[in-house]
């Protein structure tokens, strides 16, 4: 086997292995070898794949084929492994893929008793904490006259504690919302007035970059969304944060929102470096970086959590969060968020208090009824 | 003998329809259903009715308070009267159906009785308008 195909599986973080169709190993990477013990010319001992490439010899299965088997045991416990059979383009035989899906597991666990942790100790809904950090830094510094008396290093500190009090109302966003903690309010919220909270907020932002935000036309026109105002407020500026991150210093922002169906769909549109597809994903993933423009001196790196704060935001309004892989030199997400109320607002109590009013009132009804009637 | 009145009932909730239409019928009215804030605005321009009756919170592009402020700026039907349905029943709330330019207000669960007298009142209002 030529050594620079070594090299090249080698560099994978799935495992991959080509067997024959007897089960012999003929080429197996190091993330394989992590996973099971392979000598490379020998029948592999793994005897739960080993059934598989049979059934495939004689035709049973269909490839490519996915399964799931325990892996070996490490300090008493065994992971489980995600396999997928498929013919080998390299030389005949079989091709097998091996991922370990108990670390996505571990990874998902951390993440929930984390925010679960942050609960706890913060004690306090996201809102609450976040307008009481903001109201610190007023106190602080009430004007934007008095900010701009301050010296340099004065100025520079102020900056970053309002960088730090950003990311702990992410933090705590971040613990309410991964926590499983409802979204419970359904104020009426026109459009146009969370794009002016929007745009107000993001402020500093932009100004820091030197970015401007241009609006898509005809936005009085639009629906009303019924949610809550803080959170959908907090979500979108995760969205237009991780946009400006990506983009290029004196360039555009792009806001484009536009009635679609029962829909409002929202995009904006960065002229920054574009996003590859087999990484959009990965973006609504917590603590997930972007891939970043260089920023001003001082500034403070992100905590990845933008994006997935703004998808769990979203989908809680019964809306939906996507990558745009439409647009081939610029980066786009499109969200949609349900136009009007959400479908069968009323909750069933209120339902049941109705029939429970009527019943109680309709033998007076039917009383005032036949008084009513001409004689 | 006195003419029937037209009645247009708005509203997401079948059940709350039925209702409405169940009580209504007692009386001598003529009563039409829209489910959503977009076709009930087509029927209020199609059916021209005597009063409308409209659920504030509704899924799709326009709500209670935008179908009750379309009725109040579109002339031959800015003279409707329009009553409210809401689950809400806050200050603001009825604040925002006065500004929308509605006639009255019910706040769910209403009784049989409250909803019958509230329609009866301004269908004799406009009548003594008319008069």
């Amino acid at each position: 086997m030529a050594a620079n195909l070594q090299v090249l599986v080698d560099s994978l973080d799935e495992g991959m292995l080509i067997v024959s169709p007897e089960g012999v190993v003929r080429l197996a990477n190091q993330a394989a070898r992590r996973f099971f013990t392979v000598v490379v010319g020998k029948r592999l001992a793994v005897e739960e794949l080993m059934v598989q490439v049979a059934a495939a010899v004689r035709g049973y299965i269909r490839l490519p084929f996915a399964f799931e088997i325990a892996g070996p045991e490490a300090g008493g416990e065994r992971d489980r492994l995600h396999l997928k059979l498929m013919e080998s383009p390299l030389g005949g035989g079989y091709l097998v893929i091996i991922r370990n899906i108990s670390e996505q597991a571990r990874y998902e666990h951390i993440i929930s008793n984390f925010a679960n942790l942050m609960t706890v100790e913060l004690g306090l809904p996201m809102t609450t904490f976040a307008t009481r950090l903001g109201r610190l830094l007023v106190d602080l510094v009430p004007d934007l006259a008095q900010r701009e008396a301050l010296g340099d290093d004065a100025r520079s500190i102020l900056q970053q504690g309002e960088s730090i009090a950003s990311r702990v109302t992410q933090l705590a966003a971040f613990a309410q919302l991964f926590a499983r903690s409802p979204i419970l309010a359904s104020e009426r919220i026109p459009v146009m007035e969370l794009v002016a909270a929007l745009a107000q907020r993001a402020r500093p932002l932009l100004e820091a970059r030197k970015l401007k935000l241009h609006f898509s036309p005809g936005m009085q026109e639009l629906p009303v969304i019924y949610g809550s105002r803080a959170w959908l407020v907090e979500a979108l500026y995760g969205y237009i944060e991780y946009m400006v991150k990506n983009c290029r210093l004196r360039s555009d922002l792009e806001l484009q929102i536009r009635p679609y169906g029962n829909f409002i769909s929202l995009q904006i549109r960065n002229h920054g470096r574009a996003l590859p597809k087999h990484s959009a994903s990965a973006a609504f993933k917590p603590f997930t970086q972007g891939l970043g423009a260089p920023g001003e001196a001082g500034e403070l790196a992100g905590l990845g959590l933008g994006l997935a704060l703004c998808k769990q935001v979203v989908e809680l309004h019964r809306g939906s969060m996507k990558f745009n892989d439409e647009d081939g030199d610029i980066t786009a997400f499109v969200l949609e968020l349900p136009a009007g109320a959400p479908a069968e607002s009323v909750n069933p109590e209120l339902g049941a208090e109705q029939a429970r009013r009527y019943a109680e009132d309709l033998t007076r009804l039917m009383q005032r009824k036949r008084q009513a009637k001409p004689q | 003998m006195s003419e029937r009145k037209v009645i247009l009932i708005i509203e997401d909730q079948s059940d709350i329809r039925k209702l409405i239409r169940m009580t209504l019928e007692l009386g001598d009215s003529e009563i039409h259903e829209a489910e959503n804030g977009e076709s009930g605005w087509h029927m209020v321009k199609a059916l021209r009715p005597d009063l409308v009756l409209l659920d504030v919170m509704m899924p799709g592009s326009l709500d209670g308070y935008q179908v009750c402020q379309k009725i109040r700026q579109e002339p031959g039907l800015c003279n409707i009267p329009v009553i409210l349905l809401t689950a809400r029943g806050q200050q603001a709330d009825f604040e925002m159906g006065r500004q929308a330019g509605a006639d009255a207000y019910l706040t769910k669960p209403f009784s049989p009785l409250e909803l019958i007298d509230t329609v009866d009142s301004q269908l004799a209002r406009t009548v003594g308008a008319h008069a």
